[in-house]
C-alpha cells in the first residue's frame, strides 16, 4: 500500500480542503481518467482498493497511473480513552483530494471496458467521481 | 494554420466581480498582450469560442481578431491560454498574443497518432503515447494543424522519437531525444490459479512456523503465568 517512505513530522494538523484542485485537474498520461467531484480525504487501503478493482477488469492490457499520494499522517486516539493526555499514534494515510483532481488514469483499453473498470473503481472510494477522457487522443 | 476570424469587444472593466458577470451573461473576458502591442482587455461571446475550438485539434489557434463593432482592422493573434475549470470545464478567460506574420512563432502542436502498431496487433503490446503535443517553431502561415505520426511498423519495444520526424517547415523546440510514441509489453496479471498454489504454500509454511515455534511460544506462556503469579 502507499505510505511515505520518511517524513519530517509524523503528525500533522488536519487542515482545510476549500477550493477546486486546479492542480493536477488535467489528464497527463492516459487516455481516460476519473475525476473527483468533491473534497475529501482518501486512505491508502481505498486507493489501492481501487487500484485493484481498475487491474482485475481490464486483466491484461492497459496501463494505470495513480495521480493522488497518501502522504496525510492520521492519527486516532485509543478506544475508552480519556480526552487530553496529547494527541493519538498515527494510523493511517490519506491523500488530501479537492474536487477536479483526476484520481486515476487509463490507456491502452477501449472506452466501454474503460468506463466500466472506472465504475468498479469509484465503487471503493468515499466520494464522487465522474469518468473523464482526454480530447487530445 | 489559417487564421480564423473572430469579433471581440473591448472591455473597460476588470476584477473578478466584473468577470463573473460577464460568464453569467455567456460572455467570457480575455487579454491580448503583445510585443508591439499594450495590453488589451477583452471579453467575448462564449459560443462562439466554443465554435471554433471544437472544429480545431488544437487549442493554440491563430485568429483574425476584430475589436469591436467591425470600426478597426483585423489583428492577427494567437490563441495562447485558455483557462477551464476544473470540475465543469467552462471557459473562465482566454489570452491572446499579438503576432506578426514575418516573425516565427512558438506555438504546440498536437500529435496525431497513425494506424495501429504491428505489436499491438500480434503481440498484445501497449502504444504508449508519451507526448501528445510538441513544441514548434514557425512562421504563423506554416504552422501545421497536427503532426502526423505513423506507428504502423511499431514492434514491442519499438520508439518514435521527435529526431525521427522528417517536417522542413518547422523546427522542433521539445528535445530530439525525447520520446513521442513507444510499444511497451502488457501487464499481465498473474492467473487466478497461481495466486492460490502460492498462497497455499505461504498458509502451509506459516502452519509449520507456526508449529515449529509453538514449543518454544508455550515456554514462553509459562513462564509469563509464572511472572504474574509473583
Amino acid at each position: 500500500m502507499l505510505s511515505p517512505k520518511r517524513v519530517k513530522h509524523r503528525k500533522q494538523q488536519r487542515g482545510k480542503r476549500n477550493g477546486k484542485a486546479y492542480r493536477g485537474s488535467s489528464i497527463s498520461f492516459g487516455r481516460y481518467g476519473l475525476k473527483a467531484l468533491e473534497p475529501g480525504w482518501i486512505n491508502n487501503r481505498q486507493i489501492e482498493a481501487a487500484r485493484v478493482a481498475l487491474t482485475r477488469k481490464i486483466k491484461r492490457g492497459g496501463k494505470v497511473w495513480i495521480r493522488i499520494f497518501p502522504d496525510k499522517s492520521i492519527t486516532v486516539k485509543p478506544a475508552e480513552t480519556r480526552m487530553g493526555k496529547g494527541k493519538g499514534s498515527p494510523e493511517h494515510w490519506v491523500a488530501v483530494v479537492k474536487p477536479g483532481r483526476i484520481l486515476f488514469e487509463l490507456d491502452g483499453v477501449a472506452d466501454e471496458l474503460a468506463q466500466s473498470a472506472f465504475l468498479l473503481a469509484a465503487a471503493k472510494l468515499p466520494i464522487r467521481t465522474k469518468f473523464v477522457q482526454s480530447h487530445s487522443a | 494554420m489559417k487564421a480564423i476570424p473572430l469579433t471581440v469587444t473591448e472591455r473597460t472593466k476588470t476584477g473578478k466581480g466584473v468577470a463573473r458577470k460577464l460568464r453569467a451573461a455567456g460572455r467570457v473576458p480575455g487579454v491580448m498582450y503583445g510585443e508591439s502591442t499594450r495590453p488589451q482587455a477583452l471579453d467575448l461571446v462564449e459560443r462562439e469560442l466554443t465554435a471554433i475550438l471544437r472544429k480545431s485539434t488544437s487549442e493554440q489557434i491563430i485568429v483574425d481578431l476584430t475589436v469591436g463593432n467591425g470600426g478597426s482592422e483585423p489583428q492577427m493573434a494567437l490563441l495562447r491560454d485558455i483557462q477551464h475549470d476544473p470540475l465543469t470545464g467552462d471557459i473562465l478567460h482566454v489570452d491572446f498574443l499579438h503576432i506578426s506574420a514575418t516573425k516565427p512563432i512558438v506555438v504546440t502542436v498536437p500529435v496525431n497518432i497513425i494506424g495501429v502498431p504491428t505489436g499491438v496487433k500480434d503481440r498484445g503490446g501497449i502504444l504508449q503515447h508519451v507526448f501528445r503535443e510538441l513544441e514548434v517553431e514557425s512562421l504563423p502561415a506554416d504552422i501545421p494543424d497536427k503532426i502526423d505520426v505513423d506507428v504502423n511498423h511499431l514492434d514491442v519495444g519499438d520508439a518514435i522519437h521527435v529526431s525521427d520526424l522528417d517536417m522542413p517547415q518547422v523546427t522542433f523546440v521539445t528535445a530530439p531525444e525525447r520520446t513521442i510514441v513507444s510499444v511497451v509489453p502488457p501487464t499481465v496479471m498473474r492467473e487466478p490459479t497461481e495466486v492460490e498454489g502460492e498462497e497455499g504454500e505461504a498458509e502451509g509454511e506459516a502452519a509449520e512456523g507456526a508449529e515449529g515455534e509453538g514449543a518454544e511460544g508455550a515456554d514462553e506462556g509459562e513462564a509469563s503465568e509464572e511472572k504474574k503469579e509473583e
